[in-house]
C-alpha cells in the first residue's frame, strides 16, 4: 500500500483550502448552537409549561434522529416555504440546530449544578447579584461545562462532514471528488482523515486551555 | 465479497494469500463459474436504467443483466447486485469491490486506461433538463450566468464544466456555478425549486423523467457528441466484459434488445456494434 | 401542517422504509455489540502499566475521535481490499461501526474504572480471586452500572451514525428513503416519514437501557 506523491501534491493544496472551510462552517454553527442552547436550556428550565415543552419537543427530535436525515430534510422542506436557501446556508442551519440541543442539555446540567446555597452564600457575604453571577455562578458553570462543550465542538468539526451530500465544498467534499476522478480512494481518505484529526486537536488543545483558565479558581 | 467469512478469517487468509507467492489466475468468467457467485455494482437511482421498485433494483439495465447472465444463474451461479453510489462505483471495481459495474457507465479513453468496456447498451447523449416554464432557457448557449447540478464523477460534470470553458472562450459569461451532487435524487428536486437552473443527463432519462413528472421539466437542447453507455470490468479482466459484448450483440440479432428499449424508453434506438469512446 | 405536504406519501412509504430499518437495527445492533465487546480491553489497554500499550490504544482512540465517521467508513470500504482482506458490505459496516463505537465506549469504561475505589480490587484478590475474576465479578459489573447512561447515549448514536452506512451500498433506512426520493421526487413527506421511524427506533434503546438499569440497580 504505497501513497501516490503525485497525486497528493496535487490535491493537497485543494484540501487545506476545504479544511478551512470546514474549520469556519464548525465555527458558525458552534457559534450560533451555543446561542440557541442557551436559550433552550433557559426554556426547559422555565417555570411556563407550554416553553418547556416546546424546548423539550425540539431537544428530543433532534438527538432522536440522525443529522443526515434532519440535513437532508431541511434541506427539501424549506423549498415549500419559498425559502430556497443555499446549501451552505441550509447546512450551517441543520448543523446549528443540532448543537443547540446537544449544547443545551450540556449548559442546563451546568446551571442546574450551581447550588443556590452557593448563591446565597455569595450574597450574604455582600457581593452584589452581577458580582455573584460574574465571580460564582458563571466560574462554576464555566468549569462543569468547558470540557463538554469542547468535545461538542470536536463533534461538529466531524458531522460537518456530512454537508458534502448536500454539495457543500469543505473537506469531504474534496475527498469525494478526488475519489471519483482519480478512482484513487486512499491518498483522499488519508490527507482528509489527517486534516480532520489536525483540526480536532487543535480545538481539543484550545478547550484545554480554556478549562485550566476557567478551573484556575479550584487549583489550591 | 467473494467468501463470506469472519473477518480475522479472512485476515488470516489473507495474510496466508500474500505470504505465498501468488499463482497465475486464469479469466475471472472461470473464477466466477468456480466460485458460484457474481458481485456486480449499480447505482440504483438512475431511472429508467437502474432504480429501485419495492426493494428490488428494476430497469432496463437489470432486465438486459437478467437475460446476460442467464446461462451463468442456470449454472448455479448467484448473483449479487449492490447499490453503490455513483462517486464510489469505479473506485470500488478498482478496490475489487465487484467483479463488474453494471450501470449506465459511459466509455471514456481516460476511464480506458484502467477498466474494460461492454460494446454500447443504449445511447445516453447529454441533454439539458430544465424546468417546463423556464423560457431563458432552450439550447446550450443559454447555460451562461446560470447554476448547473450533475452528479459527482459523472461524463455530464465534465461536459457541464467544459461547455462553461467552451462559453468563456466565446467571451461570453461561463456557467455561473457547476454544483457537484451525489446523485440525481437531489438534483431533480433542486431544478423543481429553483436551486439549480438546469441539469444534464442522458436522452432516454431526460424522457423518462418528463413522462414520469408530467408538467415539471422539459429539455433544453443536447451536448456534444452522440454518445452511448457501456458496462465495466477491471481492465485485465476483459475476457468478462467481452463475454458480456458476446450475450448482448446476441440479444440485438434476436430482436430482444429493441422490445427492450420498447418498454423502457418507449422507443427503439441505434446503438453501434464496437465499443465507442467518448472524448 | 406543511404547505404541499401530503400525508398519503408518508403512510405509502412506510413498507418499504420499515425494511430499511430492519436493516438499520440489525447492522446498529451488531455494531453495538461488537463496540461492546472490543471497548473492555482498549479501556483496560489505556490503563496498562505499559508504555507501549498505553501510546498504542491512545493512538487508537484518538485517531477514532478525531475524524468523521464518514471517513472511516469510506476507509473500511475501500482499504482492506488493496492489502487482500475481502469483507462483504454488511461485514465492513459492521467492523466500521464497531470500531468507531469502541473508542467512544472505551473512554467512558475507563472513565468509570478510575472512579472505582482501587480497593475493591484488592480486597477481592485477598479473598482469593484471580484478576480476572476481580475483573469480571467486581469491577465491570459496577462500571457498567455505574456508566449505562454514558453507553445508552452511545448506542443512540451508533444508531444514528448508521444512517452513514448507505455509502457502503447496504439499504438501511436513510438510503431507503434516498432511493425512494429518487424515484417518487416528494423528498419532504419521505424524510419526514424516516425522521418518524428513528425516532421509534431511538426511543426503545433508551426504554430498553432503563429495563437494563433497573435490574442492574436491583442486583445491588
Amino acid at each position: 500500500m504505497t501513497l501516490d506523491r503525485e497525486l497528493l501534491a496535487e490535491i493537497w493544496p485543494l484540501f487545506v483550502r476545504a479544511s478551512v472551510t470546514t474549520a469556519w462552517i464548525s465555527a458558525l454553527s458552534m457559534a450560533i448552537g451555543l446561542v440557541l442552547g442557551l436559550l433552550t436550556a433557559l426554556a426547559r428550565l422555565s417555570p411556563w409549561r407550554p416553553l418547556r415543552l416546546v424546548a423539550r419537543g425540539y431537544v428530543e427530535l433532534i438527538r432522536g434522529t440522525p443529522l443526515l436525515v434532519q440535513v437532508y430534510f431541511l434541506y427539501a422542506a424549506a423549498p415549500y416555504y419559498h425559502l430556497t436557501l443555499p446549501p451552505i446556508v441550509s447546512g450551517v442551519t441543520s448543523l446549528s440546530l443540532y448543537v443547540g440541543a446537544y449544547a443545551s442539555e450540556i449548559l442546563r446540567a451546568g446551571i442546574t449544578a450551581v447550588h443556590k446555597g452557593q448563591i446565597e452564600a455569595a450574597r450574604s457575604l455582600g457581593m452584589s447579584y452581577w458580582q455573584t453571577l460574574r465571580r460564582v455562578t458563571i466560574p462554576i458553570m464555566a468549569a462543569l461545562v468547558t470540557p463538554a462543550l469542547t468535545n461538542e465542538f470536536t463533534g461538529v468539526l466531524k458531522w460537518s462532514s456530512i454537508l458534502s451530500l448536500i454539495t457543500v465544498p469543505e473537506l469531504t467534499y474534496r475527498a469525494y471528488q478526488v475519489i471519483a476522478e482519480s478512482y484513487a480512494p486512499i491518498e483522499a481518505l488519508v490527507l482528509s482523515g489527517l486534516m480532520y484529526w489536525a483540526l480536532t486537536d487543535i480545538v481539543a488543545w484550545g478547550g484545554r486551555v480554556v478549562e485550566r483558565r476557567v478551573t484556575r479558581h479550584l487549583s489550591p | 465479497m467473494t467468501r463470506r467469512l469472519a473477518p480475522w478469517t479472512t485476515a488470516a487468509l489473507a495474510l496466508a494469500a500474500i505470504l505465498s507467492a501468488a499463482p497465475a489466475t486464469a479469466g475471472i468468467l472461470d473464477e466466477i463459474k468456480a466460485r458460484k457467485e457474481i458481485v456486480v455494482g449499480t447505482e440504483a437511482g438512475y431511472a429508467p436504467f437502474e432504480f429501485v421498485k419495492d426493494g428490488k433494483i428494476v430497469g432496463y439495465h437489470a432486465d438486459l443483466f437478467a437475460l446476460v447472465t442467464k446461462d451463468l444463474t442456470a449454472q448455479g451461479v448467484k448473483i449479487t447486485q449492490l447499490d453503490v453510489p455513483f462517486q464510489a462505483l469505479l473506485a470500488g471495481l478498482q478496490g475489487k469491490k465487484f467483479d463488474a459495474v453494471v450501470t449506465a457507465l459511459f466509455a471514456t479513453e481516460e476511464r480506458a486506461r484502467r477498466f474494460a468496456f461492454t460494446v454500447p447498451t443504449a445511447v445516453g447523449t447529454a441533454t439539458i433538463i430544465t424546468r417546463a416554464d423556464n423560457a431563458a432557457i432552450t439550447k446550450p448557449e443559454d447555460l451562461s450566468g446560470k447554476v448547473v447540478g450533475a452528479p459527482q464523477g459523472t461524463r455530464y460534470l465534465a461536459a457541464a464544466k467544459a461547455l462553461s470553458e467552451e462559453l468563456a472562450k466565446k467571451g461570453r459569461a461561463p456557467i455561473k456555478e457547476v454544483r457537484e451532487y451525489v446523485g440525481f435524487a437531489e438534483i431533480y428536486p433542486d431544478v423543481e425549486n429553483g436551486r439549480l437552473d438546469a441539469t444534464l443527463n442522458g436522452l432516454p432519462n431526460a424522457l423518462y423523467l418528463i413522462k414520469q413528472q408530467p408538467g415539471k421539466f422539459k429539455t433544453a437542447g443536447q451536448l456534444g457528441e452522440q454518445t452511448y453507455f457501456s458496462w465495466a470490468t477491471r481492465k485485465e479482466d476483459r475476457d468478462l466484459a467481452d463475454w458480456f459484448s458476446e450475450r448482448i450483440l446476441a440479444l440485438k440479432k434476436d430482436g430482444t434488445l429493441r422490445e427492450l428499449q420498447i418498454k423502457w424508453f418507449g422507443g427503439p434506438m441505434d446503438v453501434p456494434d464496437q465499443v465507442v469512446y467518448a472524448k | 401542517m406543511l404547505p404541499g405536504f401530503d400525508p398519503g406519501i408518508v403512510v405509502e412509504s412506510l413498507p418499504v422504509l420499515v425494511r430499511g430499518a430492519l436493516v438499520t437495527l440489525q447492522v446498529s445492533a451488531l455494531g453495538i455489540l461488537l463496540a461492546g465487546v472490543l471497548a473492555v480491553p482498549v479501556a483496560f489497554a489505556r490503563l496498562s502499566a505499559s508504555r507501549a500499550v498505553r501510546g498504542l490504544a491512545f493512538l487508537y482512540v484518538d485517531a477514532v475521535r478525531g475524524t468523521p465517521l464518514l471517513v472511516q467508513l469510506y476507509a473500511v470500504f475501500y482499504l482492506p481490499p488493496l492489502v487482500g482482506i475481502d469483507l462483504t458490505p454488511l461485514e465492513s459496516a459492521v467492523l466500521a461501526l464497531g470500531l468507531n463505537g469502541a473508542a467512544y465506549t472505551a473512554e467512558i469504561l475507563r472513565g468509570g474504572i478510575v472512579a472505582l475505589p482501587k480497593g475493591q480490587v484488592e480486597s477481592a484478590r485477598s479473598l482469593g480471586m484471580t484478576q480476572w475474576q476481580a475483573v469480571r465479578r467486581i469491577v465491570l459489573p459496577q462500571v457498567v452500572g455505574n456508566v449505562l447512561p454514558a453507553l445508552t447515549n452511545e448506542a443512540a448514536s451508533l444508531l444514528k451514525g448508521s444512517s452513514l452506512i448507505s455509502v457502503l451500498a447496504i439499504i438501511e433506512l436513510t438510503r431507503a428513503g434516498h432511493q425512494l426520493v429518487g424515484r417518487i421526487l416528494r423528498p419532504l413527506e419521505v424524510y419526514f416519514a424516516v425522521a418518524l421511524l428513528y425516532l421509534l427506533v431511538n426511543a426503545a434503546i433508551f426504554w430498553a437501557s432503563h429495563r437494563l438499569e433497573r435490574r442492574l440497580v436491583a442486583y445491588r
